[in-house]
């Protein structure tokens, strides 16, 4: 019974209600289903339940899959929004049997991550509307037809944007995304995903780098095509995109070199040029010079435009750039000569160079003393004209630069001497008296006069002199040979000791005197007198250095009877004498010690005074009566009396 | 002593204020002398005698008043000339310290009248000293007469001169002297003829004549003559000596002298004219020049003793280098014979000097060998060392210790003297050749 009423209550569901709605839906649909299927599923009623259903299994999804083959290549592929998110049944977002109306693909835009999609909106491509990309609408679809149709979009760009795509590319670069070069955020970002060096066979560098893709690509700007393939590449290089401003201006040296030659990419302007491959090396200043400057093709004035510049035939003699100050100056002899000998790059004007490079003893004047620390326009450049050609080669050329004070003062011999015979160039002023022998002027310097400044003795004078016309003679003496010393010096004798100086003084030193004591020497208190002392009024004692007693006339004790003084006595020390009385044969004992000199020496007679006892007691002899003494046995006094007890 | 002093330190400081140029001298000293005998001692062994004694020197030119000259010449007592001994100090008074010289002069260069005041000595005429005035008249500047007047200081011992009011002389002088020579030429000539009397008695009158011409390198007359008329016409003094140039490097000389001297003395009023003996020489002498003035020489010498009419003959020959090695040094050595009136005498001596920097120090050496008529020989060696320092240009010290000895005595002396130097003149220009002396 019961089984009976399974079965009818399963017929009245299949035929129930749920059966009265759709005529199509099938007898086991309107039995067994809980209600009817959505309205794209609908002519599924009329199958069986296991065209979905999988008994024990429920709705696995391969049945869905079975018919939602595209979906089922997303989810095989895993890509779009089946491919990357969905896990688990269909049925758990897609719910059936709940009506015709039943709607479960809506998507709701405004919530939807489309990077469930699995590809990520980016850039503007956030802010662009479903319909823009999904462009196909759900026409074959049963439900919201007018809508767009997700399933399928392609990500390409070119799904998109295919019109955009001003490339035309060809072959392997046709096939790239268009991401590759260009971004979302920005379309016309560059580089996107694009390395020139690595993906193209052109490598760009230096400046290169920072150009937009369309300065080469592009040229003509959009109303052409752009450009990718350039022809003559390798052959033209950088004139496939330059212009050759050169034209015809280089020489043949440089015509078929390339641009790299001169040019970098990282700047077009030169920086470094390596001039000397031109065979002129450019250094210091010419190294910091604008090719302009030496480049150029006219003297004229003009706008200084590119064509203008000439390379080919541009020399590189100084003189092509440069003006040369000497030009048809220098003699014939140096007029070969290089600039490059006396000038520099460093410095045009850098006399260094010139006085290490060029000898000047190779000219007429060899270059010594001061004139050497003398620039070159001290002596070369006379009142803003260079010279080189000089007079007064007898001079030796001093007086082309210096003025002469001896004007018409030199004698005849002299004035046609050389500057060179007085002066050196080490100091003009120091006249050399090695290179002037003053001897030829009949007056030798000696001793300190060859310390005196020339002025010292030579000094102006009003005086016209007869040998020499009328002039100031600075530098003639004439009463010289006359007056000799005098003509310079005092003379403090006052003519007492004549003109010859000489005879006493010597040019050591005036006061310094000639050994005019030689015979005799003065030593002891004779060494701590004046001149005068002795020599008053002028008074001369020559040869008399033995006679003493012309000076110590008032002190002689002797009284003038032993005029050779030395004899007994030196001048070293005076009172101590040679001569010792004790010493003689007659010593002076008692009584004869007490007497002078002259009771004995009577008025200074020593020389002839004997020295019997006779001699000075004659008369003592005489008045003795008792014996008589006047007897030859009384000549000895001795033998009777002594001095001590006469 | 402290009068003394004071004294000499206001003469000092005195002289230098005065005078355009002053100079002086002041100078101490002392001399010792120690004579042994070593034979016939039977009355003295000994005669030694230490002085000690002082001199003062001061001469100014052109002081003020009205540029007067002035000099004063102080001997303190003893003097240094006086050799002494024990017996003379005891007994006389003769070394005491009196003024040598005291006198203000007026000098002229050129031409007017010239005076002289005070105790002075009358230069070229013979006369040691005067106490009196002495006139002179410039004619130009070759020719000057003079006349002078005043007393005879008298002199007692060798030394001293004091006031004597009693004896007087006078006198009138001629000088000439050519100027304008030129230096290698001098000559002078100054004559004089002198009364000497006392009271209204002339004790003496005499003519004195000196000339003296000097040329060339070597060339040289030299004559001195005193010829008395008073108490006898008779020449006492004659020397005459000349010498001259042979070649370049030989030189001759030549002299001869006369002297018989008299000496007037007063005992009391009377008059007492001792007569000397009259002695004449003869000199020749030879010198050959290795250099200027350096050289060997020969000189011969002949005396002559009137009174016994006996003769004297010496030969020398010897080295006289006055200025050798840098001139530095000075040579003078000589070997002698003598044939004297009594003896024979063979001599050698040595004499060397040196001029150092600041010093001066020479040695002299002499022996020699004499054979005396009665057989006696003596051997006399004189040797002496002296030294002087100048500690500056006017400060000079001076030693000298001399060692004589024969076979009768030995006699050791030392004198040592100092002496400054002050005042406005300059020194003496340093001899050329000779070693700088400091600071001198």
């Amino acid at each position: 019974m019961i089984s009976r009423l399974l079965l009818l209550l399963l017929a009245l569901l299949c035929t129930g209600p749920n059966a009265w709605a759709d005529k199509e839906e099938g007898l086991f649909n309107k039995l067994l289903a809980p209600g009817p299927l959505s309205l794209p599923h609908h002519d599924l009623e009329a199958m069986d339940c296991l065209k979905c259903h999988s008994a024990g299994e429920g709705v696995p999804n391969e049945k869905c899959l079975a018919c939602h083959k595209e979906i089922k290549e997303h989810v095989k592929l895993k890509k779009s929004f089946h491919g990357n998110n969905v896990k688990g049944r269909c049925l758990k977002c897609h719910t059936e049997h709940l009506g015709r109306k039943n709607d479960t693909t809506k998507v709701k835009q405004r919530t939807f991550e489309h990077k469930l999609t699995g590809h990520i909106l980016k850039g503007k491509h956030k802010k662009t509307k479903c319909i823009e990309c999904h462009t196909t609408k759900r026409t074959k679809k049963a439900f919201r037809k007018n809508e767009p149709h997700y399933l399928g979009t392609t990500t390409s760009c070119k799904g998109c944007h295919k019109k955009d795509d001003s490339h035309k590319f060809k072959g392997k670069w046709e096939k790239l995304e268009c991401s590759k070069c260009h971004g979302e955020k920005k379309w016309k970002e560059d580089n996107h995903d694009f390395t020139h060096n690595k993906d193209t066979k052109h490598k760009i560098l230096g400046a290169h780098k920072k150009l937009k893709c369309i300065k080469c690509h592009l040229p003509k700007g959009k109303k052409e095509d752009s450009i990718y393939k350039f022809e003559g590449l390798k052959e033209k290089q950088c004139l496939t995109c330059h212009q050759s401003r050169h034209k015809e201006n280089f020489g043949p040296k440089f015509v078929k070199k390339s641009c790299n030659t001169c040019h970098n990419q990282k700047s077009f302007k030169m920086e470094k040029f390596d001039h000397s491959i031109t065979g002129f090396k450019l250094t210091d200043k010419h190294a910091k010079l604008d090719c302009i400057k030496c480049h150029k093709q006219s003297d004229k004035k003009m706008e200084i435009k590119s064509e203008h510049f000439v390379w080919k035939g541009t020399k590189a003699d100084c003189r092509s750039c440069h003006k040369p100050t000497h030009h048809q100056k220098f003699t014939k002899k140096f007029e070969k000569l290089k600039c490059t000998t006396c000038h520099t790059t460093k410095s045009y004007k850098d006399e260094a160079h010139a006085k290490a490079n060029f000898d000047h003893g190779t000219t007429k004047f060899k270059l010594t003393g001061k004139h050497k620390k003398n620039s070159c326009r001290k002596c070369h450049l006379v009142n803003k004209k260079s010279t080189y050609e000089f007079k007064n080669e007898k001079s030796g050329y001093c007086l082309s630069c210096h003025k002469t004070p001896h004007t018409e003062q030199f004698r005849d011999d002299f004035s046609e001497q050389s500057c060179n015979s007085c002066h050196r160039t080490e100091s003009f002023k120091d006249v050399h008296r090695k290179e002037f022998d003053h001897n030829e002027t009949e007056f030798e310097l000696l001793g300190k006069h060859q310390k005196v400044k020339c002025q010292k003795c030579h000094v102006p004078t009003n005086k016209t002199f007869k040998e020499s016309h009328s002039f100031k003679g600075k530098f003639i003496f004439d009463e010289l040979g006359e007056k000799s010393c005098l003509t310079c010096h005092k003379d403090h004798h006052k003519s007492e000791m004549g003109p010859n100086c000489r005879t006493c003084h010597t040019e050591r030193g005036w006061k310094v005197q000639r050994d005019f004591h030689k015979d005799m020497p003065l030593t002891g208190v004779h060494y701590t007198l004046s001149c005068t002392e002795c020599h008053f009024e002028e008074r001369k004692l020559k040869g008399l250095g033995d006679q003493c007693i012309v000076c110590h006339t008032k002190d002689d004790i002797h009284l003038g009877s032993l005029p050779k003084c030395g004899a007994c006595h030196h001048q070293e020390v005076w009172e101590v004498t040679r001569f010792k009385h004790s010493m003689t044969r007659f010593p002076l004992r008692g009584v004869h010690r007490t007497l002078d000199c002259n009771s004995c020496h009577g008025s200074g007679n020593y020389q002839g005074t004997q020295s019997s006892c006779i001699s000075c007691h004659t008369s003592d002899a005489l008045s003795v009566a008792n014996p008589v003494h006047i007897m030859p046995q009384f000549n000895d006094c001795s033998r009777c009396h002594n001095q001590f007890s006469f | 002593m402290k009068k003394t002093a004071l004294l000499l330190f206001f003469l000092i400081i005195a002289g230098q204020a005065l005078g355009k140029s002053t100079i002086g001298r002041v100078t101490f000293g002392s001399y010792f002398s120690d004579e042994n005998f070593k034979r016939n001692t039977a009355e003295g062994k000994s005669n030694d005698f230490l002085i000690f004694s002082s001199r003062f020197y001061l001469k100014g030119d052109k002081a003020a008043p009205y540029n007067h000259d002035f000099a004063l010449d102080l001997r303190g007592k003893y003097d240094f000339y006086g050799k002494l001994d024990k017996d003379k100090q005891t007994l006389h008074d003769e070394y005491d310290a009196h003024p040598r010289q005291a006198y203000i002069k007026k000098s002229r260069r050129s031409h007017g009248l010239e005076y002289q005041l005070g105790r002075f000595s009358v230069d070229g005429v013979g006369i040691n000293y005067v106490d009196g005035l002495q006139t002179n008249y410039k004619l130009n500047s070759t020719f000057k007469l003079g006349a002078y007047g005043g007393l005879i200081p008298k002199l007692t011992g060798e030394q001293k001169y004091s006031f004597n009011s009693k004896s007087k002389q006078s006198g009138v002088l001629l000088f000439f002297r050519p100027r304008r020579l030129g230096f290698r030429k001098y000559f002078f000539s100054s004559h004089g003829f002198s009364i000497q009397g006392y009271g209204s008695q002339t004790d003496r009158s005499f003519l004195h004549s000196h000339n003296s011409y000097i040329w060339g390198r070597r060339g040289r007359f030299y004559s001195n003559i005193v010829l008395d008329f008073v108490p006898r016409t008779f020449l006492q003094k004659g020397d005459f000596s000349i010498s001259s140039d042979l070649s370049k490097k030989v030189s001759a000389e030549l002299g001869w002298g006369t002297h018989d001297n008299l000496a007037i003395s007063r005992s009391k009023t009377k008059r007492e004219v001792k007569y000397s003996n009259r002695y004449g020489e003869v000199t020749t002498k030879l010198s050959y020049d290795f250099w200027e003035y350096n050289g060997i020489f020969i000189e011969g010498k002949i005396q002559r003793r009137k009174s016994d009419s006996s003769y004297s003959n010496q030969s020398t020959v010897g080295l006289d280098f006055p200025r050798f090695l840098k001139k530095e040094f000075s040579l003078y050595s000589y070997f002698s014979f003598r044939n004297d009136y009594e003896k024979k005498e063979y001599k050698a001596n040595l004499a060397l000097s040196y001029f150092a920097r600041l010093w001066e120090l020479f040695i002299d050496q002499s022996i020699s060998q004499q054979n005396y008529d009665n057989n006696q020989v003596l051997r006399p060696i004189v040797a002496e060392l002296g030294w002087a320092y100048f500690w500056a240009r006017g400060l000079m010290t001076t030693f000298s210790y001399q060692y004589s000895t024969n076979a009768n005595v030995d006699i050791y002396q030392v004198l040592f003297k100092l002496s400054y130097r002050f005042g406005s003149k300059p020194s003496a220009p340093l001899r050329e050749g000779a070693p700088k002396k400091g600071h001198l």
